[in-house]
């Protein structure tokens, strides 16, 4: 996606509901150019990839910052751990929904690429 | 206008399945008087009875769903029987909750409406389902999911029989959301259908996630579904716009209104929504002026979003007294904030007769908000968020209102209320953040102060009871600022306190659009939700 970064760091912590806005999951990356507030959306998209954040990882994200508030947000796009890469954003930067199993649908895309092609 | 993306949390759902599985005979007794620690609702007053849900009645919802999967999005539409004596006695739905819309026939069950309009119906098809309603009166209603293996809101209208067979005809706009499950991102379809002796024409924009289409003109036909249309004014449509083909199964509601859903079997995409017909649509910018209200619902790059506002069309293609507040996953947000500019709106010449138009704002501190919409007639229509931003863009989309009768005071809005209000709730205690759906009564007193009371029901996923019935509703109320129209940039203000253990104030921003309804969206950053608030006519 134009514009995106990559953002390499170690994890601080990480918070699944987390209370600050936008709601949702938070890991706060510690990076070489100092701490930064990654917002990852929907903690299922890692469970379902089987994906567990801790502290002390090392992680990579993908995506762009902006301005939430008064804060500034780092929002993922994908996260990768070792080889792993979960995509927890479209390629447009929309929080993906969890899939479950989808009968025809789920066929057709089964050899989809990562992120799937829209209709 | 409900494609909220949930988000709920692996602790949740585990929660939520040991709840589901053991615990939802146990807590559903136990809810039934508004649970052991909660007052009372006092008995109900008003003019509804049994009597007033009767004949048949198509519904569309759309909601999140258990499986075994894991929580996903789905929709149901449908019809069912009421017979004015607490009986279901016959009704069908198509219902997508994994992939493909599956038909099912309801068998005979029951319902209740009591004296304020709140009831509940049970729907029976491959298994017992619960909702909760609040009748605006016995031709509408407002119906949310309450038995604990989901959670959707929709609305059910009066259908009229007649019209099953040829009521699809003329001129509609029509306004469908959902999931593109083939990249699991936001969709929202708004359009015309230019329906005639089995033919379809029209124009339609779509945004796929933050991928808006642009007008796309439309070809295409629709069949009655022989089998269940003279039952239940079941039929099917199908049409190609841009090169893309799209099939929907339609419930008639009478030759006005028709319910629509998605075949997700042949495009990977569920949406769901309703067609209007129209009349009279404004065709040039001097023919579409006055004030509007506007209420969107989707998702932007931060998640769920809401946006809520108002403005003045001047007849020259000019927006004025732009007022509007946002909800971005939590953080909220008024326009203008830094100086307006580009205030411009434009209906679209090139499809004449669609009602279909843009319009755009920039704030200087907030950045450019952009819509498109279809018009039904001069006094408003449905409206989609096509707001692109440098790192994505948003999905939405949702009501477009003619704003009449101002002054609004609270002695000339004073009277009972029906609601319903969908979106997201993020729980501290258990750690989750997931989707809640509201309807209920509220009667609404011209006291300055104090002065909402009713009861609710409610289906909160973020929280380990799940679902909440029969519960009080009290709050600080109403309060109007200003004019209570909020073109001055004055807000109006609704705080509403369902008495739940424990118990939070749900704050929002509500914009008057007459004396019979309010959009509102809330202004707290637990949660982002949205919704109508419609007075009833018994």
């Amino acid at each position: 996606m134009a514009n995106d970064v990559s953002l390499q760091g170690s994890i601080l912590s990480y918070t699944e509901n987390s209370k600050t806005p936008p709601l949702g999951t938070h890991v706060l990356l510690q990076t070489s150019s100092g701490n930064v507030d990654v917002h990852l959306g929907d903690a299922r998209l890692l469970q379902q990839a089987k994906v567990s954040l801790t502290q002390g990882m090392s992680v990579r994200f993908v995506g762009q910052s902006r301005v939430i508030g008064k804060n500034t947000v780092f929002l993922a796009r994908l996260v990768q751990v070792g080889s792993q890469v979960v995509a927890v954003r479209s390629n447009h930067g929309l929080p993906l929904t969890p899939r479950v199993e989808r009968g025809k649908a789920a066929a057709k895309n089964a050899s989809a690429s990562l992120q799937g092609v829209a209709r | 206008m409900k494609a909220f993306t949930s988000t709920w949390s692996a602790k949740f759902l585990r929660q939520y399945v040991v709840f589901a599985a053991l615990s939802f005979a146990t807590f559903a007794a136990a809810c039934g008087g508004g649970g052991a620690s909660n007052p009372t609702p006092p008995p109900p007053t008003g003019n509804f009875s049994n009597a007033s849900l009767k004949g048949q009645y198509a519904f569309f919802m759309s909601g999140t769903i258990l499986t075994n999967g894991g929580a996903t999005f789905f929709a149901r539409i449908g019809s069912f029987t009421a017979d004015g004596n607490g009986n279901i006695t016959a009704g069908l739905e198509d219902v997508d909750v994994v992939g493909a819309p599956e038909l099912i026939q309801f068998s005979p069950s029951t319902y209740n409406i009591q004296a304020d309009g709140r009831g509940t119906v049970n729907l029976t098809g491959s298994g017992p389902l619960t909702f909760s309603v609040t009748m605006l009166s016995p031709t509408e209603g407002l119906i949310v999911e309450t038995d604990g293996g989901a959670t959707t809101s929709g609305k059910f209208f009066l259908q009229d029989p007649n019209a099953f067979a040829n009521g699809f005809n003329g001129n509609y706009i029509f306004d469908v959301s959902g999931i593109d499950f083939n990249i699991s991102a936001p969709d929202s379809i708004v359009g015309q259908l230019v329906a005639g002796s089995g033919t379809l024409s029209g124009v339609l924009d779509e945004n796929d996630n933050a991928n808006p289409t642009g007008a796309q003109a439309l070809t295409g036909s629709f069949q009655i579904d022989a089998a269940n249309n003279t039952n239940f004014g079941r039929g099917t449509i199908s049409f190609t716009a841009g090169g893309t083909p799209y099939h929907f199964i339609y419930y008639v509601v009478n030759s006005s209104r028709l319910c629509l859903i998605e075949d997700e079997s042949f495009s990977g995409a569920l949406n769901v929504g309703i067609a209007t017909s129209q009349s009279s649509v404004p065709t040039t910018n001097a023919t579409f002026n006055g004030n509007f209200a506007f209420l969107t619902t989707g998702s932007g790059t931060a998640g769920a979003l809401t946006r809520i506002g108002r403005f003045t069309a001047n007849g020259s293609g000019v927006l004025t007294s732009v007022v509007a507040d946002t909800n971005d996953n939590g953080q909220t947000a008024q326009v203008p904030k830094g100086s307006l500019s580009s205030t411009t709106y434009s209906i679209d010449t090139n499809f004449p007769g669609s009602g279909r138009g843009t319009l755009t704002f920039s704030d200087s501190s907030l950045g450019t908000y952009s819509f498109v919409f279809y018009l039904n007639s001069a006094s408003g229509g449905v409206i989609q968020d096509v707001t692109l931003t440098n790192n994505g863009g948003n999905v939405g989309d949702g009501f477009l209102q003619l704003q009449t009768g101002a002054p609004f005071t609270l002695a000339g809005l004073a009277g009972d209320y029906g609601f319903n209000f969908s979106g997201l709730s993020s729980n501290n205690n258990t750690v989750a953040t997931a989707e809640e759906d509201f309807v209920g009564h509220m009667a609404l007193s011209s006291a300055a102060t104090n002065n909402v009371s009713g009861a609710v029901d409610f289906s909160e996923f973020s929280s380990n009871q799940g679902v909440f019935l029969n519960v009080v509703l009290s709050g600080t109320g109403l309060t109007i600022g200003g004019d209570g129209t909020s073109s001055t940039g004055t807000r109006n203000a609704l705080a509403l306190k369902p008495l739940t253990s424990p118990s939070a104030t749900m704050n929002f921003v509500p914009y008057i659009v007459d004396s019979q309804h309010m959009f509102v969206a809330g202004t707290d950053s637990t949660r982002v939700i949205s919704g109508v608030i419609t007075l009833q006519i018994p």
